[in-house]
């Protein structure tokens, strides 16, 4: 197999400086989470094995329930609102409207916003005293929540910044998908008598549907990954109200220096990660074309 | 719904997605004690909060520093994928099925998952407060070998027939045809990739104590906890860490839109 050898050695430099990172930081990392999953770890003396032990005390802790339970919320709360708000935003934006090209920049441009600053500029306007949000309500006459700092409504208000800073990114990509569709249905449709609404629903929504699996993915796992946004806003409370399992996992390592334990919550989160990615994979198998 | 009713919502959402930002414009240039107490207009406009705010935290080290780590990382991921994708797009050799989804398979693994035992490596690397930590596990894309993948194999072979018949090496084509030709999809990647490096959080934030290897992001988290209860100087510097990115958005909102169109080819 000299000449095989020879073909790998010459494809050698070109492969190795990616495939390099990839094993370093993603592949010997995902093994070395597993391991320390199974440890004590602390970060101050040398990790010891225990077993299960991390897993059982998860399973046991009423905090690790509630989190999934706020994690789950999130992720279909976040998703289902940037999902149909994005694509009712991609139909006004691809409409010949005069403020289009204002449109579609205003959409985007919390996208383009740091975390960071969206937790600093919503902090600020949901003030629940005399913020900004609740003035204008005052305004309307009507008496404004307590946002971030009432647990009745702290994870409604996170969901709504995070849709703000995220149903960009799905609307651009619907508009996309509805600027890609031919012409000559809808057309046909039209002169067929059929009304705007029964034009959407039944011929331009349907055809969007291999655009639809790709945005519910992409806002699905990337909720599971906005947990930046509860690190400034919230610190997970009030009382636990948006402790999600991104910001756990960060808290126990960081905060608590429980490592063996933070590396168990994020072996949970790979495993509900790979799941979705797996049901994706299969609905994409499967996904309808009518083209 | 009619033309009027069209024109009339999209100025109200318009309205709704600009909002936060406007807010956040006006407080940065009010007096303190008008924060949440007066008008919608600052009653004098207090220019002298931006100067303030920059000279209140190190503002200018800090986006040297996120500069430098943007377009660092970014330069990496450009030429790491690039060379991947051109193998994989049109080298012979063993295993390339394997390679390929090895490459692939990191975009079925969070980042985040991975937070606790980067951190370690990083550590034992000595790569706490420096730059390397902020860019090399950064440095390579799965996406970016995927994208450009797609884009050499589209690329007619005719083009690296002829230049070899021309004595061009391989390396040669890629740098001197193929990437040039290609330039379209490797902005978009670069904008994307810059993006994610400028506004990134948590990582940054854990392995960074120092102000001398903080990023803007981090510099403003530490900044707003510090000043809190003086509103206007948080918003003047939160004004100051998205300005640099917000004017090239304003120019090239189009370019950045684009870009982000091609990111629905990931799923």
């Amino acid at each position: 197999m000299p000449g095989a050898l020879l073909e790998l050695l010459r494809a050698a430099p070109y492969l190795l400086p990616a495939l390099l990172i990839f094993v370093v930081f993603t592949y010997y990392p995902l093994a070395r989470v597993l391991y320390l999953s199974l440890t004590d770890a602390d970060m101050l003396s040398a990790p010891n094995w225990v077993g299960l032990a991390n897993y059982r005390q998860l399973l046991a802790d009423r905090e690790f329930w509630s989190s999934l339970g706020i994690t789950a919320v999130f992720a279909v709360g976040v998703t289902a609102l940037e999902v149909g708000l994005g694509l009712a935003l991609a139909f006004l934006m691809n409409a010949r409207t005069r403020t289009q090209s204002l449109l579609r920049g205003a959409v985007f441009a919390p996208v383009v916003v740091s975390l960071a600053a969206t937790a600093v500029i919503w902090n600020y306007l949901l003030n629940p005293n005399s913020g900004p949000v609740n003035r204008l309500l005052e305004g309307l006459g009507i008496a404004g929540p307590g946002w971030l700092s009432d647990p009745q409504t702290a994870l409604a208000s996170v969901i709504l910044v995070a849709v703000w800073k995220g149903v960009g990114l799905p609307a651009v990509l619907f508009l996309a998908g509805l600027q890609g569709l031919p012409a000559e249905l809808e057309e046909a449709a039209a002169i067929d008598g059929a009304s705007r609404a029964t034009i959407a629903r039944r011929i331009t929504i349907p055809l969007l549907a291999p655009t639809t699996v790709v945005v519910v993915f992409i806002s699905l796992i990337g909720t599971f990954q906005s947990y930046g946004l509860v690190l400034l806003l919230t610190s997970g409370g009030p009382a636990g109200a948006t402790n999600l399992l991104g910001y756990s996992i960060y808290q126990n390592a960081f905060v608590f220096f429980q490592m063996g334990l933070a590396s168990a919550l994020s072996v949970v989160l790979f495993a509900l990660l790979l799941t979705l990615g797996i049901i994706q994979l299969k609905l994409a198998e499967r996904r309808v074309h009518y083209q | 719904m009619t033309r009027f009713g069209q024109e009339a919502l999209s100025l109200a959402v318009i309205l709704i997605f600009l909002m936060p930002l406007v807010w956040m414009l006006l407080a940065a240039f009010k007096p303190q004690q008008e924060v949440f107490i007066g008008g919608f207009w600052p009653s004098a406009w207090q220019w002298h909060n931006l100067a303030d705010a920059w000279n209140s935290a190190p503002f200018g080290r800090y986006l040297l520093n996120s500069l430098l780590i943007s377009l660092t990382t970014t330069a990496a991921v450009l030429l790491s994928s690039a060379l991947a994708a051109y193998a994989f797009a049109r080298m012979r050799f063993p295993l390339k099925a394997f390679l390929f989804a090895v490459a692939l398979g990191t975009l079925m693994i969070p980042g985040d998952v991975l937070l606790i035992p980067n951190f370690i490596t990083v550590r034992q690397f000595g790569w706490l407060n420096s730059y390397p930590a902020l860019i090399v596990p950064f440095a390579a894309s799965a996406f970016g070998v995927f994208l450009l993948r797609q884009a050499f194999r589209q690329t007619p072979v005719e083009l690296e027939e002829a230049a070899r018949l021309d004595g061009a090496t391989p390396a040669q084509y890629l740098w001197r045809i193929l990437l040039p030709i290609n330039a379209p999809v490797l902005s978009a990647l670069g904008i994307l990739t810059f993006l994610s490096s400028w506004n990134a959080l948590v990582w940054p934030l854990v392995v960074t104590s120092r102000d001398d290897f903080r990023t803007v992001q981090v510099g403003l988290a530490s900044f707003s906890s510090l000043e809190g209860s003086n509103l206007p100087l948080v918003m003047a510097a939160t004004l100051i860490v998205i300005a640099p990115v917000m004017i090239a958005y304003a120019l090239a909102q189009k370019w950045f839109i684009e870009s982000a169109a091609a990111s629905g080819l990931k799923g």
